[in-house]
């Protein structure tokens, strides 16, 4: 048999994982924009999330930024709040559209929307 | 056959590092991200921050504003302006006279249409509290003579102010903390970051961003249009956003410098889009006050953008952003030029 640098076998597997690569990163830019999550402070929306973004984001609000949000794999939750009675956290994982939580004493509030591609990066008011 | 196999493992090998290095630092840069809100300055500070100890940054830019609230507003008795007020003169700290310089500027370049002076008649006013009462004619008469900006003087770090003056800062403060922030982004290096404090924006680090403008009609969450625009800053002014009720009359925060009352025009909201969040903070304002013709030079001054909306829905945007908009809200739509 003779000698070769690179096999056919070698060629196969090198495709399949650049392959595989390709579609994960394929594949993240169009999860984007399923669900999302409106953060609001005291009556005002002070943040959007995609609940389709893979990574974890906190999100740190509150009178006196001691409430702590946590989106993660397209659920969102109350991670900490200073309240007494923790209603906040027991609401337990929001993901599906029209999900609401609420930290009235810290006066947050979660709530899902559906979806609606495009959002802007930000609003001006 | 040996060395063959030899290689087959080594370039697999290879390859497979490549990838999963490349994958891993492409999950740990996007974990870098930051989303935070704080209430400071009266209003919800939010911000989005990308990169590196984005964490600390964030509280680092929250510490700068409150640190800047606590020299600029007269709220705080302890501030340089509320001493300045009390007292008719004081020395002032570097920043906070390098920041007067800057809006005595606009206050004449807008031939007063925003003068720093308003003090004493948006006091009188005192729009938005809870037991408003519509203030008497002769005492707004009387109270318009103190507004002023000519009488600010200026001498080395000492600032004085007429004997019936009074600063405030409100038109323009969320753009100044804008300013604050941004300088904290490009000292540490920030990949990319949108700061907004009480609806004014610090945009950094990207060629494009898209900003929605909010519908001056609709609800707190709604916009009407998207603009596309670089780094920089941007804030809009409008009837909708501070308002108390009279006797089944609204009357709305902007004050007119000229009459004393709430501007009364055809204008829903100006949005100025440039690169100083002071200025871009203080254009909404004087352009809200100036309309749309009168207000076309001033925005060039400071090489400035705007989009106006008018009560009949109408929307008109200056020349560098005439490709940059789009109107998401069919019940409105672009000037139509003859």
């Amino acid at each position: 048999m003779e000698r070769k640098l690179i096999t056919k076998f070698d060629i196969f597997l090198i495709s399949f994982i650049v392959l595989l690569t390709v579609g994960y990163f394929v594949f993240r830019s169009f999860s984007d924009n399923k669900a999302f999550a409106e953060i609001y402070f005291d009556g005002e929306i002070v943040d959007t999330v995609n609940l389709a973004e893979k990574e974890e984001k906190k999100i740190i609000t509150g009178e006196n930024s001691s409430v702590v949000i946590v989106a993660k794999d397209g659920k969102i939750y109350f991670e900490q709040s200073p309240c007494p009675d923790k209603v906040c956290i027991k609401s337990g994982k929001l993901s599906k559209n029209g999900d609401f939580a609420s930290c009235l004493p810290e006066k947050v509030v979660i709530k899902i929307s559906g979806a609606e591609g495009n959002e802007p990066d930000a609003i001006v008011y | 056959m040996k060395s063959n196999k030899k290689t087959t493992v080594i370039v697999i090998a290879l390859v497979a590092a490549l990838i999963i290095i490349s994958v891993v630092a492409d999950i740990l840069t996007k974990n870098q991200e930051i989303q935070k809100t704080d209430f400071a300055m009266g209003a919800v500070i939010s911000q989005n921050i990308k990169g590196k100890d984005c964490d600390t940054i964030a509280e680092e830019i929250i510490s700068a504003i409150r640190e800047r609230e606590n020299a600029i507003s007269w709220r705080i008795e302890s501030s340089e302006i509320a001493e300045l007020n009390e007292n008719k003169t004081a020395e002032v700290s570097g920043k906070t006279l390098e920041m007067l310089k800057q809006l005595l500027d606009i206050c004449k370049n807008s031939n007063g249409a925003v003068d720093l002076t308003v003090g004493n008649l948006t006091g009188l006013w005192n729009i938005g509290s809870e037991n408003f009462a519509l203030p008497d004619e002769k005492e707004i008469e009387n109270t318009l003579k103190s507004v002023s900006w000519e009488k600010v003087k200026i001498k080395n770090n000492i600032v004085s102010i007429s004997e019936n003056q009074k600063i405030d800062l409100g038109f323009a403060g969320k753009g100044i903390a804008c300013d604050d922030a941004k300088e904290i982004l490009k000292k540490n290096r920030i990949s990319e970051a949108i700061i907004n404090v009480g609806g004014s924006l610090c945009l950094y680090g990207k060629d494009e961003f898209t900003v929605g403008i909010r519908d001056p009609l609709g609800d707190v969450s709604d916009y009407m249009a998207v603009l596309t625009v670089g780094e920089g800053f941007i804030s809009t002014s409008g009837n909708y956003e501070r308002f108390s009720e009279y006797q089944g009359e609204k009357y709305h925060h902007i004050l007119s410098t000229e009459t004393g009352y709430p501007v009364k025009n055809n204008l829903l909201s100006v949005t100025v889009f440039c690169s100083s969040g002071l200025f871009s903070d203080a254009l909404s304002t004087a352009c809200y006050c100036l309309g749309y013709e009168e207000s076309l030079s001033l925005l060039e001054k400071y090489d400035a953008q705007a989009v106006f909306i008018f009560d009949t829905n109408e929307v008109r945007v200056t020349d560098g952003l005439k490709d940059k908009i789009k109107i998401e809200n069919d019940e409105f739509e672009l000037w139509k030029e003859n």
